[in-house]
C-alpha cells in the first residue's frame, strides 16, 4: 500500500512540476501569507479585490452583499440568456411558441426561463437596495461620488435590460406592459407626438425610435431583443468595469466600529478610527476572508433563485394580441409606481419628467450632500435631513408600486390584494374638476413660496453650516419641491378632487 | 465544535442545490408523457406480439403543421390513433374511432390536420393538466364530447349533410325554431339586440363575467350556464342602471344546451382565425344546390315564412302567441302577443312599427329600462316582406274572419 502511496506521489509531483502544469498555475496551494495574497494578484477575476481589506468590509450586515450578488445575478442571466437564445427567435411568429417549448419540450427549459425570469427581477430589486445601503452608509461621500454616479447609470441600465426582455416572449403581459411604457415616451415634451409642444409626428418621435413603430409589433421585438442581447449587456459591462475599479482603487468604505463601551458612550466611528489610525491600518487577507463569504453568499443565492425556479413558473399568457386590450394593462413591476401616478399625472410628468427628476436628483446627491459625517457606517442621527428625504422619496416610490401592482383591478381601479377583480364593478367615479388657471398660478407660487420660506426659516443655517453655496441650496429647494409635489398632488385629487392646477389644453400642457 | 453562521450556510445551500438537482434530473429524465409512453409500448408490444416495441426508448412525438400554425404534441401519449391494433386498448392508447363514419379516418389523416383543429386543447404542452386543461391563459381548453362537433365548420363551409354532423343539424333546426337571428347578429346578419354570435368563441374568458357561475372559467362553460339561466348569469348592473340580460330564459334541456353549445363553437369555427390559419386546400366547399325559388300560395304564407326566418318567433312566439317575459315592461311585463293585433292597429300602424322599431314603456317608471325592444327592421325586410307580415298577423286573429283577401 505505502508503495502504491509513494507512487501516487510521485506521479502528482511530476504532474505539479511539469512545465504544463506551471505555466497555469503560479504558485502552491500551501496556506501561507504569501500564497494568500498571490490567490488574488495572480488571478485575474479575483483581482479585483484588493490583496488585504479591513476586518469591518467582511461584517454582512454592512453590505448585506448587495453589489456583490448584483453582478452574480448579471453573470447568471448571462449564462442563462446565453442559453436561452439557442431556443428563441424574436418574430412574431416564432417567439412566443419558442417560449411554450422551452416550457415543454426544451430540456431544462423551463428551469432556464425560470431562472431567468427571477434572477432579472431579483437584480432589479437588489440594484435598488444596493443604492439604498449605499446611501445610508454615505458610501458616495467624497472620493465616490462619481462611483454614485456610475452606480446610477447601472441602475438606470439595469431596469432597461429588464424592460426590453420583458417584451420577448410575446404574450399579452409583454406587448401591453411594453405598450404602456413606450405610449409615456410618446408623451416626451417636444420629442413625443403626444407631448406637450410637440414638434414631431407619430412617425418620428421618440415612441417610433424605440419601436421602429407607432405600436409594438415585429419592428419592435427585433429592437428590443438587440438592445436586450447585446447593446445594454455591452454598455453594462462598460460601466460595471467602471464601477469595480472604482471600488478597487477607492477601497471599501466600511470604517472599523468602536467596541461595545465606546459605542454606548456615543462615540462615532469616524472620531474612534481618528483616535486610533492602527485600527483603520488592522486588515486581513481577502482570501479566503472575503472570497469565501462571496462564495457562500452567491451559493445562499444561487439556492434560493433554484428553489423559486422549481416551485413557480415564469408567467407567460396568451399570445399576444394587438387587439384585445387586458383590463388592466400593468407595466412591469419596478415601473409601476409610475404607471400609478398616471392617476394624478399626465404622461408627460409621469412618464418622462419625473424620472428624468429622479434620476438627476439621484446623480445630484454626493454633489448636494456636502456632510463629511457617517462615512462607511450607517449613521441616521447625524444626517437626519439627508436620510429623511431619501427614505421619504425610497418609500415613497416602493409605496406607489404596491398600490399600483397589488390594489390596482380592472379599470384601474382600488381593489384589495385580497378582493377578486370584478370587471364589471361600478367605477368609484367623482367629478373632478380643475383649479381655473389663475388660482393654480396662485397654487404653484404658494408652494415654491412654502419652499422658499422653508429654506429662509429652517434650512438656510443648515445649508450654510454643511458649505452649500446659494445654487447648491436652490437646487436641494427645487428637488424638494418636485419630490413632494408627487403626494401633494395625490392629496389634491383625492380629497379635494382636483384633476390639473394649471391647464392648457392648446399646448397638450397640463399639470 | 461551533460552527459560524457562513459555514452553515455553506452546508444547507449546498445540499439544498443538491436535492434541488436530484429533483431537476428526476423531472428530466422521467417527465409525466415517457411514463404513458412506456406503457403504451408495453401494450403495443402485447397485442402486436413483438417483444421488442416494449423498449422503444420513450420521446416527445409531434404532428408539426406551420401551414395551420400549430404542433400537437397529444401524439406523445395518444400514440395509438393511428393504429388500428389498438382499437380495443382504453384512453389514452386507444385509436381514434372512426365515429361510424365510412371513410372518415382516410379523409382525416392525422399527420396532416393535427389533433387541436377539432378538439382544442394545448397542442404544444406535453403534460395532461395543461394539454387538456382549463388552465389559466389557454384560452381553448380541451372540447367536450359533445361539442367537438363545432369544429366540424373550421373547414366543412356547410355541414347540413354532413355524416356526423348531425348534430349541428338538429340544433340548427333548434336555432331556427327559437328565432335566434331575430335578436342577434350572425357573421353580420341579423340584428343588433344581443352580440354577434360568431365571435363568442374568439373572445378571452375574461370578457365573460363568471361572478355568478361556479365551476371552471372557460367560454363554453359561461355560454351553457347562460343558456341554462341567462337572467342568473347575467342579472345585469342595477345600480348602474343596466338592465338584465334582453336574452329569454327559453327553458331547455340539457341535451338543447349541448347543442346550442356546439352550435355556437361551429359559428366561431367558420370565422377566419390569424392565429390559426387554415390553408385553401383543406377547405371544403357546400355543395352547390341549385337555388330553388320558393313561390307563396298567398301573402299571409309569404308572411308566416319571413316571420320564422327573421326570428320574430324569438320575441313574440310561435305563432305570435307571446310568451317572453321582459322584465318592467307595461302590459304585463311580457313582450306582446301578436295574436290579437288586428284589434288595435291598422296595418299601416303595423308596418310603421316593424320598419321603425319601438322602445317599450316601463310598467314602473323609477324601474330600469326592459331589456328587450323592438328594432327597426328598416333596411332588413323589404317593403314587400313587411307587407307579408303584417298580412300574416291580422290573419292570426281567431275571432275575425280568415279571409282578408280584401
Amino acid at each position: 500500500m505505502s508503495k502504491l502511496q509513494a507512487k501516487m506521489s510521485e506521479i502528482a509531483r511530476t504532474i505539479r512540476m511539469s512545465q504544463v502544469w506551471r505555466s497555469i498555475f503560479r504558485h502552491t496551494y500551501q496556506d501561507t501569507p504569501r500564497n494568500r495574497a498571490l490567490m488574488i494578484l495572480s488571478n485575474v477575476f479575483l483581482h479585483l479585490h484588493p490583496v488585504k481589506v479591513r476586518p469591518a468590509s467582511l461584517r454582512y450586515k454592512y453590505t448585506w452583499g448587495l453589489g456583490g450578488l448584483s453582478f452574480y445575478l448579471f453573470l447568471i442571466l448571462t449564462v442563462t440568456g446565453v442559453f436561452l437564445m439557442f431556443y428563441y427567435r424574436p418574430t412574431v411568429e416564432n417567439a412566443y411558441w419558442d417560449m411554450k417549448d422551452l416550457r415543454f419540450v426544451v430540456p431544462f427549459g423551463t428551469l432556464l426561463r425560470n431562472l431567468h425570469r427571477w434572477s432579472a427581477h431579483v437584480m432589479v430589486l437588489l440594484v435598488m437596495l444596493h443604492m439604498a445601503s449605499v446611501f445610508y452608509r454615505s458610501a458616495y461621500k467624497p472620493p465616490r461620488e462619481y462611483n454614485w454616479v456610475v452606480g446610477v447609470i447601472l441602475l438606470l441600465i439595469t431596469f432597461l435590460l429588464s424592460f426590453t426582455g420583458y417584451l420577448l416572449p410575446w404574450d399579452q403581459l409583454a406587448i401591453w406592459a411594453v405598450t404602456v411604457g413606450t405610449n409615456m415616451a410618446a408623451a416626451t415634451p417636444f420629442l413625443g407626438s403626444e407631448g406637450p409642444f410637440s414638434i414631431v409626428t407619430p412617425e418620428s418621435d421618440a415612441r417610433f425610435i424605440l419601436l421602429g413603430s407607432k405600436l409594438v409589433g415585429q419592428a419592435g421585438l427585433l429592437r428590443f431583443y438587440v438592445l436586450h442581447c447585446v447593446l445594454l449587456p455591452l454598455v453594462f459591462l462598460v460601466f460595471v468595469s467602471v464601477h469595480f475599479w472604482r471600488v478597487r482603487k477607492d477601497e471599501f468604505s466600511a470604517v472599523p466600529l468602536p467596541p461595545e463601551e465606546e459605542r454606548k458612550k456615543q462615540v462615532r466611528p469616524e472620531e474612534w478610527a481618528k483616535a486610533h489610525p492602527e485600527e483603520m491600518q488592522k486588515k486581513v487577507f481577502t482570501w479566503p476572508n472575503l472570497v469565501s463569504r462571496e462564495f457562500v453568499s452567491a451559493l445562499v443565492l444561487t439556492a434560493i433563485l433554484t428553489a423559486w425556479s422549481l416551485l413557480a413558473h415564469a408567467p407567460l399568457e396568451e399570445l399576444a394580441n394587438p387587439n384585445k386590450t387586458p383590463n388592466p394593462s400593468k407595466a412591469p413591476w419596478y415601473f409601476v409606481g409610475l404607471q400609478e401616478l398616471l392617476v394624478y399625472f399626465d404622461p408627460w410628468i409621469a412618464g418622462v419628467v419625473l424620472p428624468t427628476l429622479i434620476l438627476v436628483g439621484l446623480i445630484a446627491i454626493p454633489y448636494l450632500d456636502k456632510n463629511p459625517r457617517g462615512v462607511g457606517y450607517y449613521n441616521f442621527r447625524d444626517r437626519k435631513f439627508a436620510t429623511g428625504l431619501f427614505t421619504f422619496g425610497f418609500v415613497l416610490w416602493f409605496i406607489l408600486i404596491f398600490i399600483g401592482y397589488y390594489m390596482r383591478g380592472p379599470g384601474w381601479e382600488i381593489f384589495m390584494p385580497w378582493e377578486p377583480w370584478d370587471h364589471f364593478r361600478a367605477p368609484r367615479s367623482t367629478a373632478l374638476h380643475s383649479l381655473p388657471n389663475w388660482g393654480g398660478f396662485l397654487f404653484l407660487l404658494a408652494y415654491a413660496g412654502t419652499g422658499i420660506a422653508l429654506w429662509k426659516i429652517k434650512l438656510q443655517g443648515f445649508f450654510k453650516k454643511q458649505g452649500l453655496g446659494p445654487l447648491g441650496s436652490a437646487v436641494v429647494i427645487v428637488f424638494l419641491l418636485a419630490m413632494f409635489f408627487v403626494p401633494v398632488k395625490i392629496i389634491l385629487r383625492n380629497f379635494f378632487a382636483i384633476k390639473y392646477i394649471v391647464s392648457f389644453p392648446a399646448f397638450n400642457l397640463n399639470v | 465544535m461551533k460552527r459560524s453562521i457562513w459555514n452553515w450556510l455553506f452546508l444547507i445551500s449546498s445540499f439544498g442545490l443538491g436535492f434541488m438537482a436530484g429533483v431537476l434530473l428526476w423531472q428530466e429524465l422521467f417527465p409525466e408523457w415517457a411514463g404513458v409512453q412506456r406503457e403504451y409500448n408495453h401494450r403495443l408490444a402485447q397485442v402486436t406480439g413483438d417483444r421488442s416495441k416494449a423498449w422503444a426508448f420513450p420521446k416527445v412525438q409531434q404532428i408539426h403543421l406551420p401551414e395551420l400554425k400549430r404542433t400537437d404534441r397529444c401524439v406523445t401519449c395518444h400514440a395509438g390513433i393511428s393504429n388500428p391494433k389498438m382499437a380495443d386498448q382504453p384512453q389514452p392508447f386507444r385509436t381514434h374511432p372512426n365515429l361510424g363514419i365510412p371513410g372518415f379516418l382516410e379523409k382525416h389523416p392525422f399527420n396532416e390536420i393535427g389533433c387541436t383543429v377539432c378538439h382544442h386543447g394545448q397542442g404544444s404542452a406535453v403534460e395532461k393538466k395543461a394539454a387538456h386543461g382549463p388552465v389559466p391563459h389557454w384560452e381553448e381548453p380541451l372540447l367536450a364530447k359533445g361539442l367537438i362537433v363545432g369544429t366540424c365548420t373550421t373547414c366543412h363551409q356547410n355541414t347540413d349533410e354532413l355524416k356526423g354532423a348531425e348534430r349541428l343539424k338538429q340544433a340548427m333546426v333548434l336555432f331556427k325554431e327559437k328565432g335566434c337571428i331575430g335578436c342577434h347578429n350572425l357573421h353580420s346578419k341579423g340584428m343588433v339586440v344581443g352580440p354577434e354570435l360568431a365571435e363568442t368563441f374568439t373572445k378571452s374568458s375574461d370578457q365573460f363575467d363568471f361572478k355568478y357561475i361556479r365551476g371552471e372559467k372557460t367560454v363554453s362553460h359561461w355560454v351553457e350556464e347562460h343558456f341554462r339561466n341567462p337572467q342568473a348569469v347575467t342579472p345585469g348592473y342595477p345600480k348602474l342602471g343596466a338592465p338584465e340580460t334582453p336574452m329569454p330564459n327559453y327553458g331547455l334541456s340539457e341535451e338543447e344546451i349541448r347543442l346550442l353549445t356546439a352550435l355556437t363553437i361551429s359559428f366561431s369555427s367558420e370565422e377566419e382565425s390569424e392565429e390559426h390559419p387554415i390553408p385553401a386546400r383543406y377547405r371544403v366547399a357546400a355543395a352547390s344546390k341549385p337555388v330553388e325559388a320558393v313561390t307563396y300560395a298567398s301573402k299571409v304564407e309569404q308572411g308566416a315564412a319571413v316571420f320564422e326566418k327573421y326570428g320574430c318567433i324569438g320575441c313574440h312566439g310561435p305563432q305570435g302567441r307571446g310568451g317572453i317575459k321582459n322584465k318592467n315592461m307595461d302590459m304585463g311585463e311580457e313582450v306582446p302577443p301578436l295574436t290579437y293585433v288586428s284589434d288595435g292597429y291598422s296595418k299601416e300602424e303595423i308596418k310603421e312599427i316593424i320598419r321603425e322599431g319601438r322602445y317599450p314603456a316601463r310598467s314602473n317608471r323609477e324601474g330600469l329600462a326592459p331589456p328587450l325592444w323592438m328594432p327597426s327592421w328598416k333596411g332588413k325586410l323589404s317593403d314587400e316582406e313587411i307587407d307579408a307580415v303584417a298580412e300574416y298577423l291580422f290573419s292570426l286573429n281567431p275571432d275575425k274572419p280568415k279571409a282578408s283577401a280584401s
